[in-house]
């Protein structure tokens, strides 16, 4: 009896900061709410929390944090900002209770960051070469930063890593490469650090690095795997700036890990993609797919899925030879905001024959709040704010630089992809 | 006769819906009187909500638009961490240009029934709150950010306000940071 009425008055007792919120929160939000971090306000101690607490329930409950877009049981990431229902339920059960702090004694310590370099110091860091002002107000801005590499002789590397300057302002960046000089030329002829686009860098890149959100932890590629930089080739910065309400500089700059020699197996990105859209105005569920099946074997490490404003919902998977389905992906709730690079905790094996699909919605209605036209207007292929594409990039090793000859065969028969996203490929 | 007693009626305030007629709250310079005599806009931020903080500069261009007509503004801070220093220095930071106090105990936001920044006040003369609600549809209720705004509800509700015109209300729920609400363990006194 007594254990039973114990066992009730435990069951009837709210969670508490010391108990388990702090664990929740420490682990899970407190890597961008921290003092010089991306996140608006701490949350490390109970002073932080506690008075967030109704906040920090209702943005948990509705899954606007921690951001992540990615549908559960569609695929396995590393990074992956989601919390468990019974974490959402000692959170929510906390702040209905008023926040109890428990046993100040007994409360874990804020974890500790370590701010330098994730992954050591690099072999080579390359720097915005003058800061960046954003302005107090207005759109969020796309910058392209033209950053030369220096390099004599083509490199593979093993991993990058993004430092933001400034993580007031700083949203996410990207990272390609031009060895045309092509970006070189257009940023001169722009007044002021790099130039402004929208949803691509305003050039053929000739190869990509990766990217960065906050919440990201730079990781090595598989081992004996690299991303090729060729000689002289110029590192394209794409940032994603966010006005903060006050004028903001930024300089971030990037780490290059090289390999210790040339990497025999590359990773490449493959652009699933179709320049096939031409939404009408006022189209409220406007579908686009693209189809590709690969004749070689290859491994998936990560995806990226773009849309831009108008685009809802990504579905991306490879469906075997066997009929066998492997789900790679599934956004239910587009945010352009939000162009995370997804990495695969196992790297998915795809068999010769495998057919990838990808399939995506857009709402082009008056509805749609993030629609940049208003009256909505038709809107076709293209990368300016107005304009939508169809793509995913697929970060994939094939097992040979003949294989891949073989993949960038097939695609540029099967893939109505525009030429410059094919360079992505490489391997020409 | 009729007239003149629907004047009267008009003109007659009940006081229950009134800002109470003194309310101090704290400024970097010292004790400040909030505005509830006075034809007064109200504009309540918290330094911590990225929300707030991203209509830094329409609150400045409004606030002058205010100040203009004679209509004292003041920034409120319902965040009793946050000192009224700290308060000071935001403000300036941000360029907001108007005064800012620091209401710990969370008594205009309760009279004027503000829970969630950014959101703005306008009172009359009588403390009689005239509008309470956001500053326009940039963001959804939601949360979703629109390319731009398209109702400005704060700019509409000001304009009538100086020309003595009725006062429309908001055409939609706010969107931003709940107050921080000091838990239990807080509200010693």
């Amino acid at each position: 009896m007594i254990v039973l009425l114990a066992g009730l008055a435990m069951a009837a007792a709210p969670p508490t900061w010391s108990g388990s919120v702090a664990a929740i929160v420490h682990k899970n939000c407190a890597g961008c709410h921290r003092p010089g971090e991306v996140g608006p306000f701490p949350l490390l101690t109970y002073e932080d929390a506690g008075k967030r607490a109704g906040f920090i329930a209702e943005t948990c409950r509705s899954r606007r944090m921690p951001p992540w877009k990615a549908e559960p049981g569609h695929g396995s990431f590393f990074d992956e900002r989601r919390l468990s229902e019974s974490e959402i339920n000692a959170i929510t059960a906390w702040a209905a209770a008023g926040a109890p702090r428990g046993d100040a004694q007994a409360e874990p310590k804020p974890p500790e960051f370590h701010d330098g370099w994730q992954l050591g110091k690099p072999d080579l860091v390359l720097r915005m070469v003058e800061p960046f002002t954003i302005p107090a107000e207005g759109r969020d801005i796309f910058q392209v930063f033209v950053i030369p590499s220096g390099l004599k002789e083509r490199r593979t590397v093993a991993a990058m890593e993004f430092r933001p300057g400034n993580r007031r302002v700083v949203h996410h960046a990207l990272v390609f490469l031009d060895g045309t000089g092509q970006a070189r030329r257009k940023d001169e002829a722009h007044p002021g650090p790099g130039y402004s686009t929208f949803g691509g860098v305003g050039i053929m890149p000739t190869g990509g690095l990766g990217g960065w959100a906050p919440g990201n932890f730079p990781r090595r590629l598989p081992d004996g795997t690299g991303r090729e930089i060729q000689a002289g080739a110029d590192i394209i910065l794409q940032v994603h700036y966010h006005p903060s309400g006050k004028r903001e500089t930024d300089t971030s700059e990037i780490g290059l890990h090289f390999t210790p020699k040339p990497a025999e197996k590359l990773v490449s990105n493959l652009p699933l993609a179709s320049r096939d859209i031409d939404i009408p105005a006022g189209e409220p569920a406007y579908k686009r797919s693209v189809r590709f099946t690969t004749p070689e074997p290859l491994t998936i490490i990560g995806v990226t899925p773009h849309m831009h404003l108008v685009g809802k919902e990504m579905k991306v998977r490879v469906v075997k030879p066997d009929g066998a389905e492997i789900p790679l992906i599934w956004i239910r709730d587009w945010d352009f905001n939000w162009q995370d690079t997804y990495l695969f905790r196992q790297p998915v094996q795809v068999p010769a024959g495998s057919r990838f699909e990808v399939d995506a919605l857009y709402d082009n209605s008056a509805a749609n709040p993030r629609n940049p036209r208003s009256p909505p207007g038709r809107v076709k292929w293209g990368e300016q704010t107005e304009n939508e594409m169809c793509l995913c990039f697929v970060a994939m090793i094939p097992h040979s630089r003949e294989s891949l000859g073989k993949i960038r065969q097939a695609a540029m028969r099967q893939l109505m992809t525009p030429g410059m996203l094919l360079r992505f490929l490489g391997g020409n | 006769m009729l007239a003149i007693a629907l004047v009267l009626f008009a003109v007659a305030v009940d006081p229950a819906a009134c800002l109470p007629p003194r309310i101090e709250l704290a400024g970097a310079g010292g004790v400040v009187e909030a505005p509830t005599r006075k034809r007064a806009l109200l504009i309540f931020l918290d330094s911590q909500c990225p929300v707030s903080n991203g209509y830094s500069p329409e609150f400045a261009r409004i606030a002058k638009t205010a100040a203009k007509a004679g209509i004292a503004v003041l920034g409120v801070h319902s965040d009793p961490s946050l000192s009224p220093a700290k308060a000071e220095e935001h403000a300036r930071e941000h360029g907001l240009g108007f005064a800012v106090a620091v209401d710990a105990r969370q008594v205009l936001a309760r009279a004027t029934g503000v829970r969630l920044v950014p959101q703005a006040v306008l009172s009359d003369a009588n403390g009689r709150v005239v509008y309470r609600g956001r500053i326009d549809d940039l963001r959804t209720p939601e949360g979703i950010r629109r390319p731009a705004a398209t109702r400005h509800d704060l700019r509409d509700a000001l304009a009538a306000f100086i020309d003595g015109k009725p006062v429309p209300p908001p055409s939609g729920e706010p969107f931003g940071c709940p107050l921080p609400q000091p838990p239990e363990s807080f509200r010693k006194e």
